[in-house]
């Protein structure tokens, strides 16, 4: 078929291909199925975007787009491409602003029946607990740059070190909480200011904290290895490296805008700006990023540690009773160095993943001794009215996108939009009739992201699992929501 | 001071969009700088003012917005400084480089008792624009929540 000018040939009923033409380097390929390829898909410049990347140095394989796919800046949300170490790139915008958002699951011993008739009083402690909305700072005590540049050095590892959770929960995070090959060189005292007070803190835009009740499993199996069951309370975080990573990206875009035209890199989107990974200026984004990365794996860890003691306090129950344990934390802004097999070679590689979360099936020596027969929990976020899913990893997506599926639902309309169908209606109380308890710290918020205002995660899910690239485990609802 | 014909919020699904129309390069500059304060915060309470000067170079004038932009941003969300008004303003073109200097007087504000709307991440370089056509600036870009 042929959509706004561009040719897409079907591969199955789930998988298109761009066929190389002009100056791509590599094909694209996008997951989806042929009602949202046309329907949706072919309304912004995800297509465009897809073939930018694809004439980037050194990528391999495809430049690939996930079931989410919609336009970003530069690379498009929902994006994979891999580059050759030696021989490709990295780009701060192939990893986006938030460096390293990405999502948590906690889950606890309790049933809905434990805490339906008290989300009220759950969602205002955690409200106080937990600082949203915008600059939101001050969780915990604001720390010292001293402290800042062990965080950055340290990720997660620094919040159990200081009593925010315990040791295993490390081991359910992507590189155990933190990158360790790390140094706090060329982090601008801007980003080093940004996140002196931020540690602990949700943000605004789509980034929450939800309590949720598991109401479907689709793989009793594997689920029951997660430890998931019908009506079980479970806690998902959704943030990132805030205003340190905010500003990381900022300092790198700028100079890498320069490095491309120094490498002689032909850009056909200014946001594509890149440098060659080896390269001086591409060791000191991948080592600011790391730094960035750590930041919010142990943002998410402070906050799931927050959460607890809140828990705890809004339901006087001791900690066997409330079994708080992370199952997994993913993340869907970043770039790996990765070992793939491609072509029957094993190559080191560079996997961005942006609006992409990491698959990897079992048996995988980057997941944990624990998941090593299972597979990878793969934390799927929807919007506040509908459902999130937990899926697994797969050997398919290992073979297919570097061991990458979707990451979330996706706008389907604009904020503007949805402030002006907001008005005249309360939110907040639809939302209640629904019996999800909703909290926001500005007016706006709750407005802008009505559950109206993004796809059905279903819709992204559904294709993932088809695909193979991720297999459906279990489907949570939430009943409780905290927004920024 | 603040028209809609000098501002346009354009669609966009994820993040902010605008259009800014202006005769001249300083009012590119004041009406952008104005687009983001009013994307960023409600109201404020101002306990001083501040002067500051800036200098950006580069080889494309939508660079030296973009930077400028994201030194607003910043200032608001960091500093607590205000975007108020640019008091000079001057363009020299040397060696194929769009070289602009001038002078911002900011409000300075207490963040605690600031409604800020939302946070903003930054200008985007992506789709960032400035084109001229018969005496009239079209600077377009995007800022990402």
């Amino acid at each position: 078929m042929n959509i706004n000018g561009i040719k897409i040939e079907k591969k199955t009923d789930y998988e298109w291909i761009i066929p190389k033409v002009g100056k791509m380097n590599v094909p694209g390929k996008i997951y989806s199925d042929e009602k949202s390829l046309v329907e949706i898909i072919s309304h912004d410049d995800s297509f465009k975007q897809v073939i930018n990347v694809a004439t980037l140095p050194g990528i391999i394989g495809y430049s690939i787009a996930m079931p989410d796919i919609h336009a970003g800046y530069g690379f498009p949300i929902g994006g994979v491409a891999a580059f050759d170490y030696n021989e490709g790139i990295i780009s701060p915008g192939g990893v986006g602003y938030d460096i390293n958002c990405g999502v948590r699951l906690a889950l606890t011993n309790l049933n809905e029946d434990d805490v339906i008739n008290k989300r009220n009083k759950i969602i205002q402690v955690l409200f106080e607990a937990i600082p949203t909305g915008v600059g939101s700072s001050n969780a915990i005590k604001k720390v010292s740059k001293e402290e800042l540049k062990r965080v950055a050095l340290k990720g997660a590892r620094w919040a159990v070190e200081n009593g925010y959770g315990k040791a295993e929960d490390l081991s359910r995070c992507e590189e155990n909480g933190g990158f360790v090959d790390v140094s706090f060189e060329g982090i601008s005292q801007r980003a080093i200011e940004r996140g002196l007070d931020q540690i602990g803190t949700l943000g605004s835009g789509n980034h929450f904290l939800e309590i949720q009740i598991v109401d479907e499993i689709y793989d009793e199996k594997i689920a029951k290895k997660f430890g998931l069951r019908l009506n079980q309370v479970c806690f998902m975080i959704h943030t990132g490296s805030r205003g340190f990573g905010y500003q990381i990206c900022e300092d790198y875009l700028k100079d890498f805008i320069k490095a491309a035209s120094k490498y002689k890199i032909d850009l056909l989107d200014r946001q594509l700006a890149c440098a060659p990974i080896v390269s001086p200026e591409g060791q000191a984004y991948l080592n600011a990023m790391k730094c960035a990365a750590n930041f919010a794996w142990n943002n998410r860890q402070v906050i799931m540690e927050l959460s607890r003691r809140a828990i705890k306090k809004a339901l006087s129950i001791s900690d066997n009773e409330l079994g708080f344990q992370l199952l997994y934390d993913v993340s869907h802004n970043i770039a790996k160095i990765e070992v793939h097999e491609i072509e029957g070679e094993r190559k080191k590689v560079c996997v961005h993943r942006k609006g992409a979360t990491r698959a990897f099936p079992k048996n995988s020596p980057y997941i944990s001794k624990d998941l090593e027969d299972i597979g990878q929990p793969v934390l799927i976020p929807g919007d506040m009215g509908r459902y999130s899913f937990v899926l697994v990893g797969t050997e398919e997506a290992l073979k297919e996108t570097f061991g990458s599926s979707c990451h979330g639902a996706g706008r389907v309309m604009s904020r503007n939009k949805a402030i002006e169908l907001a008005k005249g209606r309360d939110i907040a109380a639809e939302l209640s009739k629904k019996g999800i308890i909703v909290k926001a710290k500005a007016k706006a918020t709750l407005a802008e992201e009505m559950p109206e205002a993004y796809k059905d995660a279903r819709l992204v899910v559904d294709i993932a699992h088809y695909a193979n690239i991720a297999k459906k485990v279990a489907r949570l609802k939430p009943i409780g929501v905290i927004k920024g | 001071m603040l028209s809609n014909q000098n501002i346009i919020s354009k669609e966009h699904y994820a993040d902010l969009f605008f259009e800014i129309r202006a005769s001249s390069l300083k009012d590119v500059y004041f009406y952008s700088a104005i687009a983001h304060k009013i994307s960023a915060i409600d109201n404020y309470s101002i306990s001083n003012y501040e002067i500051k000067e800036f200098k950006f170079e580069n080889n494309e004038r939508e660079l030296n917005l973009i930077e400028f932009l994201n030194e607003l941003n910043y200032l608001i969300f960091s500093e607590g400084k205000v975007f108020e008004e640019i008091l000079s303003f001057e363009e020299i073109i040397l060696d194929e480089k769009f070289i602009h200097v001038f002078e911002v007087k900011f409000s300075i504000i207490d963040k605690e008792k600031t409604e800020y709307k939302r946070e903003l991440k930054a200008v985007s370089y992506a789709q960032a624009k400035l084109e001229q056509n018969n005496g009239v600036y079209f600077f377009t870009y995007i800022i990402d929540i």
